[in-house]
Parts: structure tokens; sequence; C-alpha cells
């Protein structure tokens, strides 16, 4: 039931942020702004970006975590299990300038939720930031991250990690 | 023996002689042809500027620059127009501008081939790309002149004259078939005046001095190279589009530089060149790949060209932010970034 919970509280950030975003009222190409691929690390499966706009973009990840954060975290040894459901979102800002080359290598940094989920009643909900670096080539419809998360986790007991994986994706 | 000699040439120019000489008309044809559109001519550092003057530059009203203001080798800009680029007033950027506008002028003024001779008032007429001149001055006092470039926006018209042009009140040029003010230049052989309210387009290469009268509107460049610049509540705008830096030269490799300035607000130059004769593209997209717009797309020759991109002008509608632009010709591509803060 908490698993659902935190769903529910991370699509209700989702919202905000959309909210946030129709203010800006920035016109947006509607075209590859939605890339889909894969990523490794914590956590290794699924790996999703929308861009909302030139420098925005919300991120989403869905796959197995492996660090035992119950031990890694606190130390008080009462984990239960090393897989987990991951699934995290970010609301991300990108500097295309950061980096001054003619490719596109974006640093990109914020802010995001974490839902870690097994079974019984193990689940936590952290939130995260993100900073990280892509590289999105002039002639192809893919970018490649590489990007760590520091989380707080909240509940449970409170605790304090780091995600981190690198990836690629295609835009459609 | 004699008899034998006179028999072979004969045979040698009837049979040899006739075909020789088609042979001859035939390879004089396409020259002749050509001549219809001349190269452009190459205007170097002296394209930066809208207004270019060599003893001052003095305004009354409210003059509207947009392009560079410079003088050189005097040093005096008196009534403060409004300039949306630099002003050079006397240093060495408006000093070397004056090289190339000479070099520029006398590229012009020294075009032979395919001229056409047209002499007093061109006002009422219609007239095709190619290279006119005439011995005295040019006027447009009666109608309006209207350029017809016949679709091809890299069309050139070039205009000699060995003494003044003078458009009178109201007067226009009128462009159309996609005719395009930075390829469209006007040779002067002492000074220009554009009439009040007159409507102009093209680069002036005076070689005295030039005066726009009250609320003269002028789409492309004054640029006089021994007397001064003198304007009266007019608009001076730098045209959009390709100019060729260095016309005739056949650059070592394909380049493309960055942009300058960069960052820029609200216009910047692209220069590139291309070592052989192609279709060329340029377009510009934004970060996230998205064409923003084709700034060229056509044949060039071989050589040194620059764009001017004018963000409200040219390329309406974009906004702050980090833009890549990308040349791209035969199987070669080359990309930049450029970045617009408003």
């Amino acid at each position: 039931m908490k698993t659902l919970q935190y769903l529910v509280a991370i699509i209700a950030l989702c919202i905000f942020f959309t909210a946030l975003e129709s203010i800006a009222q920035e016109q947006v190409p509607a075209q590859k702004r939605f890339g889909l691929g894969i990523i490794v690390g914590e956590p290794t499966g699924l790996s999703a970006k929308y861009w909302t706009s030139s420098a925005t973009a919300f991120d989403f990840a869905l796959g197995w975590g492996f660090i035992d954060e119950n031990n890694n975290g606190n130390g008080n040894g009462n984990g239960g299990g090393t897989e987990w459901i991951h699934f995290h979102m970010d609301y991300l800002w990108h500097s295309f300038d950061a980096i001054s080359s003619s490719e596109r290598f974006p640093i990109y940094y914020g802010i995001g939720g974490r839902v870690n989920a097994r079974e019984g009643d193990n689940s936590s909900l952290a939130i995260r930031g993100v900073l990280g670096i892509a590289w999105m080539p002039h002639d192809g419809p893919f970018d490649l991250f590489l990007e760590l998360a520091p989380s707080l986790r909240l509940t449970q007991s409170t605790g304090f990690a780091i995600d981190g994986g690198f990836g690629g994706r295609f835009y459609f | 023996m004699k008899t034998w000699s006179t028999k072979t040439t004969g045979i040698v120019s009837r049979w040899i002689g006739f075909p020789a000489a088609m042979l001859t008309v035939a390879l004089l044809l396409p020259p002749l042809s050509l001549s219809q559109s001349p190269a452009p001519v190459a205007l170097g550092s002296a394209s930066d500027f809208a207004v270019l003057a060599s003893s001052e530059v003095t305004n009354t009203g409210a003059t509207v620059v947009t392009g560079d203001l410079g003088v050189s080798p005097g040093t005096g800009v008196t009534g403060t127009p409004t300039v949306t680029g630099t002003i050079h007033a006397g240093d060495s950027v408006a000093a070397q501008a004056q090289l190339d506008l000479t070099t520029a002028y006398n590229d012009a003024a020294g075009r032979t081939v395919g001229a056409i001779t047209v002499a007093g008032n061109l006002g009422g007429q219609t007239l095709t790309p190619g290279l006119y001149t005439s011995t005295s001055s040019l006027e447009i006092s009666s109608g309006d002149l209207t350029l017809d470039a016949l679709g091809d926006a890299n069309a050139v018209f070039i205009f000699q004259m060995a003494s003044t042009l003078i458009t009178t009140t109201g007067r226009q040029v009128i462009l159309s078939g996609a005719a395009n003010p930075a390829n469209i230049f006007w040779q002067v052989g002492s000074s220009a005046t554009l009439g009040t309210t007159s409507v102009f387009k093209g680069n002036i290469l005076a070689l005295a001095s030039i005066t726009l009268t009250t609320g003269a509107v002028l789409d492309g460049r004054a640029l006089a190279r021994t007397g001064a610049v003198t304007l009266d509540g007019n608009t001076v705008t730098i045209p959009s589009g390709v100019t060729a830096v260095e016309a005739g030269s056949t650059p070592e490799g394909f380049t493309l530089s960055q942009n300058y300035p960069n960052p820029f607000n609200p216009s910047t130059t692209i220069q590139y060149s291309i070592e052989e004769a192609g279709m060329v593209s340029l377009k510009l997209f934004n970060v996230l790949g998205v064409e923003i717009a084709t700034l060229v797309n056509g044949r060039q020759d071989a050589g040194s060209y620059a764009v001017r991109l004018d963000a409200g002008g040219n390329i309406s509608g974009i906004t702050s932010g980090v833009y890549y632009y990308r040349l791209e010709t035969g199987s070669v591509r080359s990309t930049r970034k450029m970045v617009l803060l408003e």
C-alpha cells in the first residue's frame, strides 16, 4: 500500500512540474522530444526522457536496484534482500553552453523522487538530486549520458545514498 | 610546286579553316551567355558596415543604422544616430574596412565583360541581373526602378557610373524575382544622393561622399571612400543573406568559422569557405536538433562567403539560448555553436 502512496506522490510531483512548465509557455518543436533506452548502474533497466523545452526535461527510469541501502545507508542491518524494483523521476535543467564545444554536451542537473520497492513492507521513498552530462550527436537521434544522483531516503528510516549510472536513449 | 602549294592552302582554308572558325565561335559563346549575372563584388571586412565614411559621419534626426558604422581616416561621428552594431571611429577596424572597400571599388569599376550601356534616368525600367555601365551619371528620377532577379537569389546586379548617383523624392528601387540587396552593387564615380523619403536597395560604393536626405531608407550599405556620409532621419540596414568575401580566389579547404560576435544580440556573421563549386547548405538548429532556419541552400562557386544572421530580421522567433549552425557541401559537413543573448 505504501508503494502505491509513493507512486501517487511522484505523479503529483509530475503534475506540479508540468504546471510550472505550462507557465513558461515556451513553444517546443513537436519532434523527437521523447527518448527511450537503457540505464546501467543503480538502477539498471529502462530509461526515458521527455523534453519539455530546449533546456528542460523529465527523465524516468524503471529497473532493478542492487544496493542494499538499509545496510549501506544507516547500517542498521535489517535489510531484507538485495534486489529492488527502482523507479525514479526527475525534472532536469540543461546547460548547453557550460562546455565549450561544437558538439552537444549538455551538463544537466535537477531534482526528483525515487521509489525502491520490494516484497513485504520494505519499500522506501527518497528525494534525489541529479548531476550529469550527456552527449547528443548532431547526426543521430540518440543520446548517451552519465549521471550521479545523491539521494536522501525519507521513509523506513532516513539515510543517504548515491545512485548513478550511464546509458543511452533513442529519440522518436 | 607553286600551284600545288596554292591548292593545298585552299584545301586547308576550306576544310579546316571553316570548322576552326565555328569552334572559335562556340568557345566564345559560353562566356557571353554566362556574363548575364556577374560574380558578386567581394566587400571583405567592409561587409560588416552599414555606413562607412572617410572624413566624417554627420547625422540629424532619428536615424537607425543596423550594422556597424565607421569612419577612417577621419574620426568624427556627430548627431548620435542609433546604431545596433559597433561604432568604429578612426580605429584599425575602420581602417581595414576602408582598404577592403578600395579593393571592392576597384573590382566593381574594373568589370567589363558583358557590360550593358545605360545613361540618365533608370526610373520606369525593369532590369535583369547583369553589369550596367554609364559613362556619366545615373538617376532614378521619373518612375521607380525594378530589379528582377528572375528567381535566382544569388543573381548579381552591378551598376558602374563615372559620376553621380541620384534618386529624387520618393523614388524607389523595387526588387522582384528573389533579388537580394546584398548582391546589388552601385559603383559611383563621384557622389551619391538619395532623395527625401526615397527607398533604395543595394551596396553604394562611392568614390567621394554619400548623402541620404530626410527620411530616405537604404536596405544596403553606404560606403564612401574619400568623403563623408551625411544622414538625416534615415533607416540603413545591412542586407541579410550571403555576401562574397573573397570572390575569385580558391580557398585551401573547407572551413566554417566561429560566428562573430558571439554571444550576439541581435545580429552576427558567419563566414565559411568552400574549395569546390557545388551545392551548399547552411542551416540553423536549436539544441534539440530541430531546424530553425535555412540560411543558404543553393549552388555556389569556390570561395569565401559571409552570411549575416539577424534575430528578428531574417531569422525571426528565436529566443535566448544556444543554437548550432551546420555547413554542408558534397560529402563534408561542419557544425558550430552560437549563443543568442537577449
